[in-house]
């Protein structure tokens, strides 16, 4: 197998390929493995590039689809966001909530070729035609953000300058955008859920009220857990109900609580006996007792726990 | 539409996958699949372009309503 024209594919080594009987690849060697953690590392990275977009490359793919598809190749037109995109093409008397359905997603996308270019990687042949496709579809991942094709031009975006993701891979930043766009779209986002900017900007605006308003029960919750003065100054502030009170079988456990906030959400407040530091969990709201609602989040009967002598 | 001609190009999967069950293993298939296809998905598709197209969404909205 050849490298396919680009100097970072890197060639397969046919002697350590497990096959079966009947020539099918079982299983990767050991080399592979390590070979698909680095390769699901590397489109991860091509998929929150923040680097400036390769315009000449996009251009070159952008235009060989055109031209597989029978279409004169398009005038470009570069945007800073997808966001700018969508307004270049209301000036241009076209519809944004149309264009916004007919995007393409550039680097978002390389999950695609991730997946096909790493199974011809460790082996599997296809057709030469599909092979160069694959290519120029990695190519638009490798090269810019959204893309927008119409008859005579063609709405690219760069790509972002932030994108900021936790642990888990969801778009998460405390301090700020979690995705800004030089052109100044941002998007605010906690853990994967995408909340008002004030939330993270300036968490004095939320209230109690504002908190009672908000319908999603996600935000709600990223809310209180960002009340300032902490989740017990909320519990007071929203004159919150003790539903149940009482004290583990253990000796030496402190006294906890079931809570109900305004909005309906149940909180078991238990502190630690050594540090004193009070804790809020969220428990579901059919909770009616503590003891119920701390089964429910840990999953088994706490009667069980017993004391070692 | 010029979309419906370019997602043609898409369809190039179908044509892969045929040569990905004539070379490997099903089983194989999809712990790549979710090695690589699904979990890139989940985090650049799902956590990213939805959250963005979302919010264009609701910006799209907020502009035709203010223009009205």
């Amino acid at each position: 197998m050849t490298s396919g024209g680009l100097a970072w594919y890197p060639t397969v080594d046919f002697d350590s390929l497990v096959f079966g009987d009947i020539g099918m690849i079982e299983k990767l060697t050991e080399e592979q493995e390590k070979d698909l953690v680095v390769w699901r590392e590397e489109f991860y990275k091509v998929g929150i590039n923040t680097n400036p977009a390769d315009r000449e490359s996009a251009q070159d793919a952008i235009r060989e689809m055109y031209t597989r598809i029978g279409k004169e190749p398009p005038e470009f037109i570069w945007g800073d966001s997808p966001k700018q995109l969508l307004e270049m093409i209301r000036e241009k008397g076209g519809d944004p909530n149309e264009a916004l359905n007919n995007c393409f997603y550039g680097q978002q996308e390389c999950y695609f070729e991730a997946f096909y270019l790493f199974c011809e990687k460790i082996g599997v042949k296809y057709k030469e035609e599909d092979s160069k496709l694959l290519r120029v579809w990695e190519k638009i991942s490798r090269s810019c953000n959204w893309w927008i094709p119409a008859d005579e031009f063609c709405f690219v975006s760069e790509r972002p300058e932030i994108v900021a993701m936790n642990s888990q891979m969801r778009i998460h930043n405390e301090n700020g955008p979690a995705v800004k766009y030089r052109g100044g779209l941002s998007i605010f986002a906690i853990n994967g859920v995408v909340v008002p900017d004030f939330v993270v900007n300036d968490t004095d605006k939320i209230t109690v009220e504002v908190i009672r308003n908000e319908s999603n029960a996600e935000i709600r919750r990223i809310m209180i857990s960002r009340y300032s003065g902490g989740i017990g100054k909320y519990l007071d502030d929203c004159k919150a109900k003790v539903l149940d009170v009482d004290t583990l079988t253990i000796p030496g456990s402190a006294t906890r609580a079931l809570m109900e906030d305004s909005t309906g959400e149940k909180w078991l407040v238990g502190s630690d006996g050594s540090t004193k530091r009070v804790y809020f969990m969220s428990v579901p709201r059919n909770s009616t007792t503590c003891k119920k609602a701390h089964n429910a989040i840990c999953g088994f009967d706490e009667s069980r726990i017993k004391m070692e002598a | 539409m010029i979309k419906e001609g370019v997602k043609s190009n898409k369809k190039l999967g179908k044509y892969l996958k045929q040569s990905l069950y004539s070379s490997l293993n099903s089983s194989l298939i999809s712990s790549l699949y979710s090695s690589l296809d699904s979990s890139l998905d989940s985090s650049l598709y799902w956590s990213l372009f939805t959250s963005l197209y979302s919010s264009l969404a609701v910006s799209i909205r907020r502009k035709l309503r203010n223009n009205t």
